[in-house]
């Protein structure tokens, strides 16, 4: 059989999560029967060191995703992919409107990484135009829910029948790895042992929920005196939290950590991970922080993560105020671990992506009923 | 072993991450050379791209990646093959020199010897297969080279603005600027000789960079000059005090250590091909005689009995205690390989012999990752049965004067034209083609052309191509012909295959085949070393009586007893000749359907239709003709 090649677009390296699926895919595609061609906007971000030996990188060196038009038609004429795997919204529909230039059999598969009524908060009528018109032109449109899934259809009028579901997945095997790499960060902080130390990760953004997250803290602290706040990532509130902590005086117990190459530890010495987000495609943090076997609350928000914590039997730990009750610190059973696993491993996930790669082209992955 | 390539993007139109897919989509053609990483390098003035496909023999950390730069940055290199001498050269470095190795690969020897002695100076010294690209930025030129005996392949040539080179012909398909123009005064050698000869391939404006040369190319100017760096003294001869016993010690010496290298220099399991003949035979007893262990040794057994071998490898085998691994193929499976042989060869190939060195190489690479072979015995120490039957048949046709042959092969034509042929009988028939056949023989004035006429399946090969003029090969070159001077008649077509057929029929069989399933190959019997010595021994080691290759089997007789080996040389082909009769008739047929011929016009169809029926009549056996139609009908619906 001629190989595949594959071609899988990204804006850049920056730490988002659609990026970490991406390196995590790439990482796993067999080299046996796909030749694989990774192109960026722009190569940049912290994730750049993690791209594999074996894997080029195509740098279009871009500033802009919507300036990078004609670079990206350049480059698909020259690889003349079989199939082109693109992520991030804006690309993916830039992507789509320079179809007509590109080779008719050339596969298109779009990559949906959040819910795109929530993600459209500026210009929200251009924004439905350009989803409404380009998104059934791609041939498959992955998401990671079933709520994706549902918001795409009711609001964007996507073709039910192209949107396949894939969870993200999750490299048990790296975490594993990696949690044994570090000892307790949270020494580094507070020298005291009986300290509780609770963990959030996520863009400083305004849908992360960050905000509300820290305005309760005043309220954990009259309950749990030793405990501390550790916010993990960057982003454009970074300022705004900051002055909202002094606001609060609560400089001795929150901790911005910025961005940590290795969270799992974080996650793993932690007391609580908490994702106070609006809402989620399906988040990667909330995931790993489960694989590190951390007691884990989350916001009642739209979006994949009440999937997760219903698959993971966890649905008790949604919750709709931040009241700190002591259950929410109580250790996860071992099942919710192996759950996960059976669900999200790597290799399960990178083997849907193959099979339906490869459908596309009526072959059947070997192995495969 | 690995695959090589590269690009100059003369007129800079490509951006860098342009160029950069480019390299990888001619990387990935080649993925069945090394797939075990691959690499990508440009020079900072964007004008020179250099890629690296791996498959890991020594150093398998990521220590040896490819392309490499040398210390001080001047040298940057891409290389396929083996230096087996590298642990010595990189003592002699350290000696003069204090270059800090980084790595256990001989890519960084070979970088440091460059800047420690230079490129040439360098390349005396390495004992080994090798094709290599290599930049010096100092001098801002890029360096081409081959190994003295052309066992790892280079091709190379201008497309439009771009100066493209690589392993094989595949990477160049995937370059934008290939043009894949097919070169019809090739293809007219192709269909002489049943392979393409240096320094031609099948495209026009590519060439085969022949073995023992570098090309020099000046990044400035983007002018190029090839010349050779290493060739054969032929009239170099030792003096005649050396006993016999003498002569076979030292080159039973120099094969041993060429053996023991080609066994130490690799971190991966190694193993043997063994058909039972005097090589390879010789060449497993003296491997076995080196290692502890049983070592691997591999062969491909027909149930068709004239063309099987495998019960000779197998006595050789259980005499030397080898680990012996034999597969006698279904016919089935062998028909399937033949159907998808054209696609491991880049250039049209008809050595129907590749169908079992393919079979050979799936079977080894089961167990192994390098394996030895015998090849390059029968041209250094004269082995052809056909050298013999030619110089004999030279010798009595040469007692009848030229005028009188003359005469005696125009009346046969005459015959001929009568056409009386046809209402005979059919025995008698196929003796009358015979003897028309023979007839051309008789107007040959010199031997040399006897002996291309003989190695030649078309003669008239120009006919057969639409469009073509006839050019000349090595063979029929003038250089050649002024040698015809020097030697005997017997060691210039020695000198000629040595020169031709081995390194573009036999060593590319064999490279393709192993590399298709990513198996790396090694030669002992092509160390320079020993062709040094092979063309420094008088005749008579080689040939003595009606005993070819006398002095390796006196060398082979020290480790297998004499009433095992005495018997008739076995050719390594299978017989495809019956087959596209039966079996693989339809595909056949498919390959030469009269108007796909025509519509693709290469091929001067009324020939080759009846070429074709005459060998289904079965009034002549017309195998390799009609194999060297079909191979290059396979080729071209593959890579067209």
């Amino acid at each position: 059989m001629k190989k595949i090649k594959l071609m899988l677009l990204a804006p850049s390296l920056r730490g988002g999560g659609s990026e970490r699926v991406m390196l995590n895919l790439i990482k796993n595609f067999d080299r046996r029967v796909f030749d694989l061609y990774f192109v960026l906007v722009k190569k940049e971000g912290p994730y750049e060191k993690e791209i594999p030996n074996d894997v080029q990188v195509f740098d279009l060196n871009c500033r802009r995703t919507l300036k990078a038009w004609r670079s990206l038609i350049k480059c698909i004429d020259i690889i003349k992919p079989d199939v082109i795997l693109s992520t991030a919204s804006q690309l993916n529909i830039l992507l789509l409107m320079i179809k007509p230039l590109i080779p008719k059999k050339t596969k298109i598969i779009i990559r949906e990484g959040s819910i795109p009524s929530e993600n459209i908060q500026s210009n929200r009528i251009l924004w439905r135009y350009l989803y409404r018109k380009y998104y059934n032109q791609a041939d498959v449109i992955i998401c990671q829910s079933s709520f994706m899934k549902k918001d795409l259809v009711d609001n964007f009028k996507v073709d039910r029948s192209k949107i396949k579901c894939i969870y993200n997945p999750v490299n048990f095997e790296n975490i594993n790895m990696l949690i044994k790499e570090k000892k307790n960060p949270y020494l580094n902080y507070n020298k005291n042992l009986q300290c509780i130390n609770i963990l959030t990760v996520g863009r400083l953004s305004s849908e992360k929920g960050h905000r509300e997250l820290i305005k309760s803290i005043p309220l954990l602290k009259m309950k749990r005196s030793n405990a501390n706040l550790f916010i993990l990532g960057e982003g454009p509130l970074k300022n705004e939290l900051f002055s909202l902590v002094r606001e609060l005086n609560l400089e001795d117990c929150v901790y911005f950590v910025g961005f940590q190459k290795n969270p799992f530890v974080w996650m793993k010495y932690a007391d609580l991970f908490i994702l106070p987000s609006k809402y989620e495609g399906l988040p990667n943090a909330l995931l790993e922080a489960i694989a590190c076997q951390v007691p884990v609350i989350v916001t009642n928000h739209p979006g994949g993560t009440k999937e997760i914590m219903k698959i993971t039997q966890q649905t008790h730990r949604i919750i709709d105020e931040f009241t700190w009750d002591d259950w929410w610190f109580e250790k996860p059973t071992k099942k919710t671990y192996e759950i996960l696993e059976e669900n999200f491993n790597i290799l399960k996930i990178v083997n849907k992506y193959e099979s339906l790669i490869l459908e596309l082209f009526e072959v059947r992955k070997n192995g495969e009923n | 072993m690995c695959g090589i390539l590269g690009f100059l993007n003369k007129s800079k139109k490509f951006k860098k991450y342009e160029s950069e897919i480019i390299i990888k989509k001619m990387l990935d053609s080649i993925y069945h050379r090394g797939p075990d990483g691959f690499g990508i390098w440009s020079n900072t003035q964007g004008n020179l791209f250099l890629g690296h496909r791996r498959l890991s023999i020594i150093d398998l950390s990521s220590n040896g990646k490819q392309p490499m730069t040398s210390k001080t940055g001047r040298f940057t290199i891409t290389f396929n093959g083996e230096i087996y001498n590298f642990d010595e050269i990189r003592k002699e470095i350290l000696k003069v020199n204090n270059y800090r190795f980084e790595s256990n690969t001989d890519t960084e020897v070979i970088l440091a010897a460059c800047e420690t002695w230079g490129i040439l100076q360098s390349l005396k010294k390495f004992i080994g297969m090798f094709a290599i690209a290599l930049f010096d930025d100092k001098e801002n030129c890029l360096y081409l080279i081959r190994d003295r005996l052309g066992e790892k392949p280079l091709y190379y040539g201008w497309q439009g603005d771009s100066f493209i080179f690589a392993s094989e012909l595949k990477a160049f398909r995937e370059h934008i600027d290939f043009k894949g123009k097919i070169d019809r005064d090739v293809l007219s050698l192709y269909f002489k000789y049943n392979y393409i000869p240096s320094p031609f391939s099948i495209y026009k404006d590519i060439y085969k960079l022949p073995p023992a040369s570098v090309l020099k190319m000046d990044l400035t100017t983007y002018e190029y000059k090839i010349f050779k760096y290493w060739d054969i003294d032929t009239t170099n001869k030792f003096d005649t005090s050396y006993s016999d016993e003498e002569l076979i010690e030292q080159l039973e010496k120099l094969i041993l250590q060429s053996v023991r290298r080609q066994m130490l220099s690799s971190d991966v399991p190694i193993g043997a091909f063994l058909s039972g003949g005097v090589d390879s035979s010789t060449i497993v007893a003296l491997m076995q005689s080196l290692s502890d262990k049983p070592i691997n040794t591999f062969s491909i057994g027909f149930f068709e009995k004239d063309y099987n071998e495998a019960n000779f490898a197998r006595d050789v085998a259980k005499y030397l205690g080898t680990n012996h691994t034999e597969l006698y193929v279904e016919p089935h499976k062998t028909y399937d390989i033949i159907q998808k042989i054209a696609t491991y060869y880049d250039e049209p190939f008809a050595d129907s012999s590749q169908v079992p060195t393919f079979l050979v190489s799936q079977l080894a690479k089961k167990d192994v990752t390098v394996v030895l072979s015998g090849d390059g015995g029968d041209e250094l120490f004269g082995g052809y049965t056909r050298y013999l039957l030619i110089n004999d048949f030279w010798k009595k046709i040469n007692y009848i004067p030229l005028s009188l042959r003359k005469v005696m092969a125009k009346t046969i034509n005459l015959v001929e034209s009568l056409q009386i042929q046809k209402f005979l009988d059919s025995s008698i028939q196929k003796k009358m083609y015979q003897i028309f056949r023979g007839a051309d023989l008789l107007t040959i004035k010199y031997p040399e052309e006897l002996y291309n006429h003989f190695v030649s399946s078309w003669n008239q090969s120009n006919e057969i191509v639409l469009g073509s003029k006839p050019i000349d090969a090595f063979i029929t070159s003038a250089e050649v012909g002024s040698l015809a001077r020097q030697l005997s008649f017997y060691e210039w077509m020695m000198f000629v295959d040595l020169n031709m057929y081995l390194p573009d029929d036999i060593l590319v069989k064999v490279d393709r085949a192993s590399m298709a399933v990513s198996l790396e190959t090694r030669v002992p019997l092509l160390d320079h070393n020993i062709v040094e010595f092979a063309w420094k021994l008088p005749f008579n080691q080689k040939v003595r009586g009606n005993t070819s290759k006398w002095i390796l089997k006196q060398i082979m007789y020290k480790y297998l007893p004499k009433e095992l080996m005495d018997r008739p040389k076995k050719g390594f082909g299978v017989p495809v000749g019956q087959w596209i009769k039966g079996p693989l008739r339809e595909w056949a047929e498919d390959l030469l359907n009269e108007k796909t011929l025509k519509e693709q016009g290469f091929l001067n169809t009324k020939i080759v239709r009846e070429k074709w029926e005459e060998h289904l009549l079965g009034i002549r056996n017309l195998q390799p003709q009609l194999w060297s139609i079909l191979m290059f009908q396979s080729w071209l619906k593959e890579n067209q």
